[in-house]
């Protein structure tokens, strides 16, 4: 009876097994009509790191100042998310060495004029929301413009060595500076550049930007950078 | 007269007459282009241009008596298109270049190189 038992219990689990093979393979016969996830939709976020050219008009940095502008590298990345495939909104973080300028400075000492400039040492990091409109459709190469507000944090560094000057029975003595001052500026700029693919995701980005201070343009970046579609 | 002259004649009169006659057939563009893109061979790669000033360049897959059909060649994968005969500008062969991207990063080489040649042709220049 127990051996009964015991055979009656091999053959529902045989048939089990059996069922459950059987089950797999015809599963597996089925073509599956399912397309892979995602299979054609582009993806809808872009992520780069660019590096190039930076220059800052000399307003930018000191009241008192020539009409020049500083040049130097910076660094910068980039992250956006596209709405449509021609509406994207983009934040940009980017950071430039610091940089060395000169705030012009005078004193009259017995009737003549003699430079007491000021060595001004500037880092500016900016972070800079953006919307951009991209040109053409799922080609290889896009043209597009941005817009948006380059918040900048300005790191000023200025400094000057104390100096006696002695001329015709007159003595000046111009005092030492050793000043440092944080400010956040908010520049509205709008850029032009391209993407243009290597493959189907990585792509070069060369852009051009301006940012406007209160007399006109007051920052310039040409950028070269690389970055992927996700 | 010899029935070669007879001949001889017959012809020149059937080609004078029926030359022209010939030649004044209007064609139709559209049917020019489905003549033409019964002779590409299927997987040509083509360069479309639309009588509204679009372009498509694709990959040809088949054409029948009023359309032709075309793979486009997108970076993402986009489905074939259905183009009438009589919407086509014209069809050219196209063959699918350099990507993008190479050609930039090739153009900033050379700009580089170029650049590192003249710093180091003054330097020179200077030291010497």
């Amino acid at each position: 009876m127990e051996r009964l038992a015991t055979g009656a219990t091999g053959q529902v689990v045989a048939t089990a097994v059996a069922a459950l093979l059987l089950s797999t393979a015809a599963q597996a016969q089925i073509p599956s009509a399912r397309p892979a996830p995602n299979a054609a939709q582009p993806p809808t976020w872009d992520a780069g790191g660019s590096t190039g050219l930076f220059f800052m008009h000399q307003s930018e940095v000191a009241a008192q100042h020539w009409n020049a502008w500083n040049g130097n590298a910076e660094v910068r990345a980039d992250l956006g998310h596209y709405w449509t495939p021609h509406l994207k909104a983009g934040l940009a973080v980017g950071t430039a060495p610091r940089f060395r300028s000169y705030e012009e400075g005078f004193v009259i000492v017995g009737g003549v004029r003699r430079s007491a400039g000021v060595e001004v040492a500037t880092r500016l990091t900016t972070v800079a929301p953006s919307l951009t409109y991209q040109f053409l459709d799922n080609g290889f190469m896009h043209p597009y413009v941005t817009g948006g507000v380059r918040i900048g944090l300005l790191n000023v560094h200025r400094t000057r060595h104390s100096s006696l000057y002695s001329d015709r029975g007159q003595t000046v003595d111009v005092p030492s500076i050793d000043e440092r001052r944080m400010a956040l500026n908010a520049r509205p700029f709008a850029a032009a550049g391209v993407k243009s693919y290597l493959n189907r995701q990585t792509f070069v980005r060369t852009e051009a930007l301006t940012a406007f201070g209160p007399s006109g343009a007051a920052q310039v970046t040409l950028h070269l950078g690389i970055g992927v579609d996700f | 007269m010899s029935l070669q002259s007879i001949a001889s004649v017959a012809l020149i009169m059937l080609f004078a007459v029926g030359h022209p006659a010939h030649a004044q057939q209007p064609v139709s563009e559209a049917d020019a282009w489905q003549a033409l893109a019964s002779r590409l061979e299927a997987g040509a790669t083509v360069e479309v241009r639309l009588k509204d000033g679009a372009r498509v360049r694709g990959t040809m897959v088949t054409s029948d008596a009023a359309t032709l059909h075309l793979k486009p060649h997108a970076r993402w994968p986009e489905p074939i298109r259905t183009i009438p005969f009589g919407d086509i500008e014209s069809i050219a062969r196209w063959k699918e270049g350099m990507m993008p991207g190479t050609k930039v990063l090739i153009g900033v080489g050379i700009g580089a190189g170029v650049w590192f040649l003249a710093v180091v042709m003054a330097l020179a220049a200077g030291s010497s």
